[in-house]
Parts: C-alpha cells; structure tokens; sequence
C-alpha cells in the first residue's frame, strides 16, 4: 500500500441552495493516476477548486499530504502543480519568461525553462508570445509551468481537450512518466479512453456525488457485459451477426452452437467501456 | 515574490502598446500644454470710450488715464473696433448723458461688448462703468470719493489678492489630474486582465498569498503614478516650490489613483469595459481641476469628489504657497478616501478570485 496523498472526507459545498459537491469521500496514494470523470456542472471542478486551496469547503475535509489544505494552503500548494482547463498564461510573454515567473513564485533556484520545454516539446518556440501559440502549445506550456516544482501532486483539469493526437501522446507520456516518479496525478477529463488508458482508479462523479470509484478493470467486471461478436455466413451465402454473452452459465453452448452453423467470417471480443458503465450507474451520459 | 510580481506586470504594461503610446503621449502633450499656455495672467480690460465735442480735456483725460479707456472719434469708429474685438468693450457718452450726470441724475448707459464676452466679464465691466462714472467730477475730472482700500489677509494670502495666477499655473493640477487618470486605467486594466484571463487562479495556487498578489499591484499602481505625475512637475519647474508637500501630494495621490483602479478593475471585465468605467471615473475626477480653471463652476458639491483634495493641495501649494498646515487635512482626506477605494476594491476582487 503506497502513502495517502489526498484525503478527503464528507468533502461538501453549497453554492446556495445549490448543492455542488455533496459528501464526497475517497483517497489517493503516491504515484496513482485518479481520473476524476463526470458531465458538465457534476461538481469536478469545484471539488478541483477545494482540493487545491483555492476554495473553502462548505463542509467535511481535506488533507493534502497529511495537511489540511484550508488550514496550511500556502505549505501545501508549495508541492502541487495545477493544470487548469482554460489556457490561463501571460500572452503577451514568451514561454520562458512564463515559466521563469512561476520559478521564482515557488522559488526555485538555478531553474532551467528549456529543459522543461524540451520535455513537453515547446523547444525552438520559446521566444515567441504565448499568444501566438496554438491550443496544444498552450496546453503543453500550462503542463510545463504545472511541474516547475516538481510536484507531489498534480491536478490535471482536461489536459487533452481538443488536442491533436500528437499533442495528447506528449501530455499522455508526461503524465505516465509523472506517476512513475511518484507523483499523484489528479486528471479531471471527460475523455473515457484517456481516464481508461491513464488512471490506475477513475472516480464518476454525478449531481455533486461519487457515484462509483475503482480501477477501471474491476468496474468494466462489476457492471459491464463481456460479449463474443461473430459474423457467420449460412449455406445459403446469407450472413448473420451474433452477439453472444460470456459471462452466463449457457455462454460456452451459445458459442459452439453459432460456430456450428455456418462459416465464421469475423470473431472478436467486446467489453463495456467506461461510458457505457457511467450511463449505467448514472442514467446520463458524460456530456450531459 | 513581490518582486517577481512587479517585473512582470511592468513588462506587460509596456508591453500593452495602448497604454504604452498613451502614457508617452499623455507626459509629452501634458508638459508642451503646459509651456503653451498664458506664462503671465491678462489682466487687463481694453476699452474705448465716445465724447461728445464739449467734454472738458480734464474729462478726457481722467478717462483715457484712470479708466484706461481710449477715446474714439463716433459711434460708428467704435462699434467697428469693439465688433473686431480690438476693444472688449466700449460706450458712448452724448451731451445729454454728460449734463444729466453732472446734475447727478441718474443715467441710463449703453455698454458695447465684443463677440463671446462671458456674462462674468459683462458683470465687471457693469461694475467699472458705473465705478468710474459714479466717482468722476465733470469739472475737475477727479474722482470724487476718495477710499484707500487695503485687505489685511490673515494667514497665508491663499487667494492671491492682488496676485492672480497664470492660465499655466492654474492648468497644472488639471494636467496631473490627466496623468494620473492614464495611470489609473492602465493599472485597471493590469488587474482586470489577471481575473479575466484566469492568470491570477494560477498565481494564488502557488505558494503566492493574496495579500501579496494586491501588495503588488498596488506598489506597482503607486510607483508608476507618482514617477510618471513627478516627471510633469519637474519638467514644467515646479519641484522647488514647495517640493517636500508636492511629494506627499503626489504619493497620496498615486495611493488614491491605485485605490480607484482596484474599484475599477473589481467591477469591469475586459479591456472595453475597463476603459468604459475608467472615463466615466475621469470625468468625476478631473473636475476639480477643471474648477480651478474656471472657479465659477465649482461649489462646495465639489468637495465630494476625492480628487479635489489633491488637486486643492497642489493648487494652493504650487500657486499660493500653502504649507504643510495648510493642506494636511486635505491630504488626510485624499489618504482616506484612497485606502477606502483599496479596500472596496480589493474586497470585491477577492469574491471574484
């Protein structure tokens, strides 16, 4: 069992009447990826918010570190990197004058921006304003300026929206490297194959609740259905498709029966994805 | 931090080459202003004056020496010359008139006046006419009445008697009023755009406090206004009169500037909209500086307006030689109201973080 990073119990807020974020409890260990997956308005960046000090809870905790955030918000923000979903950088600033400000906020000494650049591919941009950077560039400078400090932990709100391929293999290979190292990755996404590939545990949250949170594997197990497609092509040239079960006491029958009756053109194996398992534990889907 | 903090916004405020080329502007144009306006006060009033044939020369010469009037040959002659505004004003006295008034009845007098006389001006020429006609001895051509006036100021002659002030002069506080109005809406801008663009979120999860996030820009806010305001002053020579109170003035004024701009940026959002609550406040505060200028316009509302202390503070400063005993409370007023405009607006900016 690795350390807890982030602890967090009957964590609430009410904006109002409105209820946000709704006793939620769950915790992180050290170097585990938690995709935190949920619709637009289901609480994930207000829970963002009062996981990294920038908002005060209505009710319940949290501990960052074994600190609790609101009590010591300064010590602790001293150990995370937060990614946010809306480019927020100085535009009119180069990438390095960017990131050599953030360096000096948590006073880092002898920092190398090009380093981190290289790392997330921004080398040979450097001089140009962040203005004239694209949506990827972007995103890949606010994940640079995310690991200045060489966080424990890092908050990830939609690292991947709207990237191209190429820029989301970069921030994939940065957040994997990351948790290797030990770091705590946070990822807030609404993209079910990147939770899916990423996280060692993914969390649904939906109307300010947890709805679900375990590895994705074990929640794939629990609630989706495990289905053997076959295309099978009769005597008569017509082809069929099947769509059997594996997972029920006659599956095995099912499966001979429907090879048995004609010739098998295609065979594969389909499992639920996490979508399906969130409109299943949920009844809405995730842009909802 | 703070530090940090300051050279970046610096860099972005030059960097911004609206406020950039507004800033040159506004310390180029202010200071030339300046040298083109009157450097002594007009005092003078020209004006003419038609005599019937048998005025006496002790007559004429009264009025061409004590009323300073020139003497004209008809009606016509002067008309002509108080309509091209070589005259600003002028009448004409008839045998009629003269023999009434040296009967000492009362005598009904029209004044000409050039295009565009201001009613105030109208008023003192009533003044002077009568003055002058009321006071004349037709035979001697003496005055009648004899008054030595004399104004026993007490304190410091802080309404000049006797010492008007040039158009220059009078303008000063208005122009630094300018300056500090650019300053404002440039720092408005600075903080708007940090709530705006999301900038400040991603300071203050840093180990950056908010404290020090407004510490700052309010360094920032004060330095930049009391260099650029300081900058005019010494341009048009006035950093030795009364320099160490014109220091003050300025770094109060910068405090209360800064203040306005916290206000400002808490409640716009984006560039247009900061500009928009930024002329709406500059219209409010230059007033008082325009009521220097023109002091018919201003009554004690005025004195509502918070920039009104400092432009009272430099007015009677710079012009009147006021001390320090003289401007302390508007200073602690202009102090006040300015660490009340940073606390509002330092409130409201913390709720929209």
């Amino acid at each position: 069992m690795t350390a807890t990073t982030i602890s967090v119990h009957n964590l609430t807020y009410r904006f109002g009447k409105l209820t946000a974020v709704d006793h939620i409890n769950f915790e992180v260990g050290e170097g585990e990826v938690l995709g935190f997956l949920g619709p637009n308005g289901a609480g994930k960046t207000t829970t963002v918010r009062m996981l990294t000090g920038q908002l005060n809870p209505t009710e319940g905790n949290v501990a960052i570190l074994g600190e609790d955030i609101h009590q010591s918000a300064k010590k602790v923000q001293q150990y995370l990197g937060v990614s946010f979903e809306t480019a927020n950088l100085y535009e009119e600033m180069n990438a390095v004058e960017n990131l050599n400000l953030f360096a000096r906020l948590f006073k880092i000494r002898n920092f190398k921006a090009m380093d981190l650049l290289e790392k997330v591919g921004l080398s040979g941009r450097e001089n140009e304003k962040v203005a004239a950077y694209s949506k990827g560039m972007k995103q890949r400078l606010m994940l640079a300026r995310a690991l200045i400090n060489q966080p424990r932990i890092l908050f990830l709100d939609e690292p991947t929206d709207g990237l191209d391929p190429v820029s989301s293999q970069t921030i994939h290979a940065i957040i994997r490297q990351a948790s290797e190292n030990g770091t705590t990755v946070f990822l807030t996404t609404h993209d079910m194959v990147e939770a899916d590939k990423l996280s060692h545990r993914v969390a649904f949250i939906n109307k300010g609740k947890i709805a679900a949170l375990d590895q994705p594997s074990v929640l794939k197990q629990h609630y989706g259905k495990r289905l053997l497609k076959v295309e099978i092509e009769d005597d008569s040239g017509r082809k069929h498709t099947h769509s059997l079960p594996l997972d029920e006491k006659d599956s095995a029958e099912k499966v001979r029966e429907a090879f048995a009756s004609g010739r098998v053109l295609t065979a594969h194996t389909e499992e639920a994805t996490l979508e399906d398992i969130f409109i299943e534990i949920t009844g809405r889907g995730l842009l909802g | 931090m703070i530090g940090a903090l300051i050279e970046k916004d610096l860099k972005l405020y030059f960097r911004n080459r609206f406020f950039l080329v507004v800033t040159l502007l506004g310390l180029v144009a202010f200071v030339a202003l300046y040298y083109l306006m009157p450097s002594k006060p007009d005092d003078t009033i020209a004006t003419a004056i038609v005599l019937p044939e048998n005025a006496t020369s002790e007559m004429k010469a009264f009025l061409s020496d004590a009323m300073d009037s020139n003497l004209l040959a008809s009606k016509e002659e002067l008309l002509e010359a108080v309509e091209n505004g070589d005259y600003q004003a002028g009448t004409v006295l008839d045998e009629a008139a003269l023999a009434a008034i040296d009967q000492g009845k009362a005598v009904t007098i029209t004044v000409y006046s050039a295009p565009g006389t201001t009613p105030e001006f109208k008023q003192a020429l009533i003044s002077l006419y009568t003055a002058g006609f009321n006071n004349i001895d037709l035979d001697t051509g003496q005055t009648k009445i004899k008054i030595n006036d004399k104004i026993i100021v007490l304190g410091p002659d802080l309404l000049g008697i006797g010492e008007p002030v040039a158009l220059r002069d009078r303008i000063l506080p208005l122009l630094l009023m300018m300056m500090f109005s650019i300053e404002l809406m440039g720092l408005a801008n600075l903080i708007s755009e940090e709530l705006t663009q999301g900038t400040a979120r991603a300071l203050l999860v840093t180990p950056l406090r908010t404290g020090q996030f407004f510490a700052a820009k309010m360094l920032l806010g004060i330095s930049l206004a009391f260099i650029e305001t300081l900058l005019i002053t010494i341009a048009v020579g006035k950093m030795t009169v009364a320099p160490v109170i014109l220091i003050g003035a300025l770094l109060v004024g910068s405090l209360m500037v800064t203040g306005v701009a916290f206000f400002i940026a808490a409640f716009a959002g984006g560039f247009m909209s900061v500009l928009s609550w930024s002329v709406l406040f500059l219209f409010v505060l230059i007033l008082p500086g325009i009521g220097v200028i023109f002091p018919t316009i201003a009554s004690d509302w005025i004195k509502a307006i918070p920039s009104f202390y400092l432009v009272d503070t430099l007015h009677r400063a710079l012009n009147y030689g006021a001390g320090w005993g003289d401007v302390r409370m508007d200073l602690l007023i202009l102090f006040g109201s300015g660490l009340l405009f940073l606390l509002l607006g330092g409130w409201v900016l913390r709720r929209r973080f």
